[in-house]
Formats: C-alpha cells, sequence, structure tokens
C-alpha cells in the first residue's frame, strides 16, 4: 500500500514537474542561464582588455575566475552531457565520490578535447578556427552518439548475463560521453589567441574546463544519491531500474545521433 | 518523503542533452510596408565579442582590422549564406501561415568595436498584411542565441502600425523549451 501510494505521488509530482516544463517556467529559466553565460562572456573579454592595458596580476585572476564561473553555468544549461552521466552513474549503481568522479572526468574530457582542437588547430594547420569547431565537432558527435547507443545496449545485455561490468567501464564511458569538443571552451580559447594572449587561452580554458567538470559532478552525485534512494525504496526493483537506465543512455545516444 | 526527492533530484538532473547557445547575437530590425503588406525587412545582426575575434581572426586576412571587399565575399560564402537553409532565422506568423526566406540580399559586414556586424536585406516574395503579422527571429537549433534589441517600421504603413517586441509565448522550439523573441505589428487605435 505504501508502495502504491509512493509511486502514485511520484506520479504526480512528474505530472507537476511536466506542466512547469510545458509552461513558461522552464524556458524562463533557460532564458536567464543565457543571459547570464551572456553576461560572464562580456565580463571575461572586459577584464582581458583590461588586463592588455594595465598588466596587472589581479586582471589574471578575475580572467580565471570568471572562466571558471562561466564553466559552471554553462554546463548548468542543456548539453553537457548530465542526462547521459546520470543514466550511467544509475544504471552502474554507483554513487558518492565515484559517481563525483565519473562526473567530473566527463566534464574533463569534454573540456579537453576542446584545448587540444583550438591549440592544434591554431598551431599545426592553416583551417579556419570556426570551421574547425563545426566539421571536429560534428565527427566527435557522430562517434560519441554511436558509442553511447552501444554502451547501454552492453549495460543492458550484461545486467541479463548476471555479468559484472569491466572496471574500465567507468573511463570508457567518460571518454566517450565527453569526447565531443566544447563549443564554449573553444571559443574562449579562440579569443584569447585572437588577442595574442596564448597563456591566457590556456589559463581561461583551463578554468572553464574545471568550471564544467564541478557542476558535471554535482549531477552525477546527485544522480548517484536519486539511484540510492530508488534502490532502497523499490528493493526488488533493481534490475528493472539499472536496465531501464541503460536504455535510456542508448536513447540519449540516439538523440545526440539525430542531433547532429 | 524520499520517493519525492528521488523523483525530484532525477528530473532535475535528467535535462535534455542537447546544445545550447554558444554564440550571441543582438539584432535590429527595420520593417519596410507599403499598401498594407510587408515589402521588406532589413537587420543588422551584431554578435559577441568572442564570437566576433574568432570570426574576425579567420576572414581579415590582412589583418587591418576590417573586412575587405574580396574577404567580405570569403566571409558571405564561408559563413552567411549556410542560413539560407534556417530563413536567416527569420519566420513571419500570420495566423496560421508561416513565411520563410531562402535568399538575403545587400550583405554587408562591418566591424565596429571589435565586434562584427552584419547587415542583411529580406525581399518578400509572397504577400503578407503588416497588421496583425509577427516576425519571428530565432535560431532553431539554438546554438546561436538571437535577442531582437530593435525594431521599427518603415514606408507607407509606419504610421498605421506599431512595433512591438515581446516574447512569443505561443511557439516553443528546441524541443520545447526556449520561446523566441518577436516583432509583433499591430494597428494603430
Amino acid at each position: 500500500m505504501k508502495k502504491i501510494f509512493a509511486a502514485l505521488l511520484a506520479m504526480a509530482m512528474a505530472a507537476v514537474l511536466y506542466a512547469l516544463y510545458k509552461s513558461n517556467v522552464w524556458s524562463g529559466f533557460l532564458s536567464h542561464l543565457t543571459e547570464m553565460q551572456y553576461s560572464l562572456r562580456s565580463t571575461i573579454t572586459g577584464k582581458a582588455a583590461e588586463y592588455r592595458a594595465t598588466g596587472s596580476s589581479k586582471g589574471v585572476f578575475l580572467i580565471v575566475l570568471f572562466s571558471f564561473v562561466y564553466g559552471l553555468v554553462h554546463a548548468a544549461g542543456p548539453g553537457h552531457n548530465k542526462a547521459a552521466v546520470s543514466a550511467y552513474t544509475v544504471s552502474r549503481g554507483i554513487s558518492g565520490v565515484k559517481a563525483a568522479f565519473v562526473g567530473a572526468l566527463s566534464g574533463m574530457f569534454h573540456g579537453l578535447m576542446s584545448m587540444c582542437l583550438v591549440f592544434g588547430v591554431y598551431y599545426l594547420t592553416d583551417m579556419h578556427l570556426s570551421g574547425a569547431i563545426d566539421s571536429y565537432g560534428n565527427v566527435f558527435a557522430s562517434v560519441s552518439s554511436v558509442s553511447l547507443i552501444l554502451f547501454g545496449l552492453y549495460l543492458f545485455a550484461a545486467s541479463f548475463r548476471k555479468q559484472e561490468p569491466r572496471k574500465e567501464g567507468n573511463l570508457i564511458f567518460t571518454f566517450i560521453s565527453g569526447m565531443i569538443p566544447c563549443p564554449a571552451t573553444f571559443t574562449v580559447g579562440t579569443f584569447f589567441l585572437a588577442v595574442r594572449m596564448p597563456v591566457m587561452a590556456f589559463a581561461g580554458t583551463l578554468a572553464l574546463t574545471l568550471g564544467m567538470m564541478v557542476t558535471t559532478s554535482l549531477a552525477s552525485v546527485t544522480a548517484g544519491y536519486a539511484g540510492k534512494g530508488l534502490f532502497s525504496s523499490f528493493e526488488d526493483k533493481y534490475q528493472l531500474i539499472t536496465r531501464f537506465s541503460a536504455l535510456c543512455l542508448s536513447f540519449f545516444g540516439v538523440l545526440l545521433y539525430l542531433m547532429h | 518523503m524520499k520517493v519525492f526527492l528521488v523523483t525530484l533530484l532525477i528530473i532535475l538532473t535528467a535535462a535534455p542533452v542537447f546544445a545550447h547557445p554558444h554564440v550571441f547575437v543582438d539584432v535590429d530590425v527595420s520593417i519596410e510596408t507599403g499598401q498594407g503588406r510587408i515589402t521588406a525587412i532589413e537587420q543588422s545582426w551584431l554578435f559577441d565579442d568572442m564570437f566576433s575575434a574568432m570570426m574576425i581572426m579567420d576572414y581579415d586576412k590582412n589583418r587591418n582590422g576590417r573586412l575587405d571587399l574580396d574577404e567580405v565575399a570569403a566571409f558571405k560564402k564561408g559563413y552567411f549564406d549556410q542560413f539560407s537553409e534556417s530563413s536567416y532565422f527569420t519566420f513571419i506568423r500570420n495566423g496560421k501561415n508561416t513565411v520563410k526566406f531562402t535568399r538575403a540580399t545587400d550583405f554587408m559586414p562591418n566591424v565596429i568595436n571589435g565586434r562584427l556586424s552584419c547587415g542583411f536585406r529580406l525581399e518578400m516574395s509572397v504577400a503578407v498584411p503588416v497588421s496583425g503579422s509577427d516576425i519571428l527571429i530565432y535560431d532553431p537549433a539554438y546554438y546561436n542565441s538571437v535577442k531582437v534589441n530593435s525594431a521599427s517600421v518603415s514606408g507607407g504603413d509606419s504610421k498605421k502600425v506599431t512595433a512591438k517586441i515581446a516574447v512569443f509565448d505561443s511557439l516553443k522550439y528546441y524541443f520545447g523549451q526556449i520561446s523566441p523573441d518577436a516583432v509583433m505589428l499591430r494597428g494603430k487605435k
């Protein structure tokens, strides 16, 4: 009886949240997030101009700080592996520090791929940077999406064989989920290279990546906690929940593939 | 209580895994009118500092701080022409009808205080009444965040209609998450 009530309560809550999503509350939140990002980017470019004019070390600190905050806010918006990481965390039944590590690694790869791309294209090729992020981004998105689909199916199949997924699974997942270069990191790096501040390009992109790692890590920890709560409330449904989460992972891969 | 928290946490963490704005564009719109119809829409797009720096670095080959004629041509071909596939982010709604654009003219980019600005003109190929039309300006893919800063009406009907900038709540794009900015043309009373 208690479980039925709990399930009905959960469905009612989901319905309320869906109604909020369809109303202007969610779109208002996203618009606000977008405004914040615009404001942060303007602040970063403003501090860069001040630093070029004064050479003050305080300017360096502020650029790094605002880049970090930009990374935090940027990853909070749609499209930074939070859903994929959440699905993976629940499907593997991991939580706490392990979940934090998975989220952080995924965010790290997402930022690092951009850093490698922007510096690689700038110093090693004659390619337009604006074209590079589109071209390479689409390639990596295709690879990542197919990999996520297959990985989700692998986790799903492994649960039926009562086989524990390989230990390297966490690392593999964080790489395939994070391999798409982050356009925001790329743009920040390009900006500082364009204004001839290569050291700030490195520092700014690294700080932004760290910010994204914190946000993705928080999402992963939250999902891990949610998963733990689900498992304790529905102990007999453990397999069902983990299998459903594995299928969600594949589903997100399909959506990502269709997007590109 | 635990189920409440669990459901809330799952839903809040699992936001859709899609792209989101990486370019920020401020738009000024001028709507040309005549004989009760929209005849053309002129727009000026002003890009954010970071994106502007990247594009200027890519296309200002002689590093003189502006785009010369050959650089303009390369920029139009390499960047701007792709927007024909997304109607140059401009959609006119009147009742149930939606008008899109596949061609822009009078394209002219400029560099203003380090920021890239692009002006262009969209000619009407179908008759659309001025009054009651809504001009929605947004990137359906949400890669560009487009904000309409100003809107004006010129031409024969400029004294008969007002242009109001508002969020167009009736439409939600990008998987039902965002409402676009719109210029709403209404007859003066």
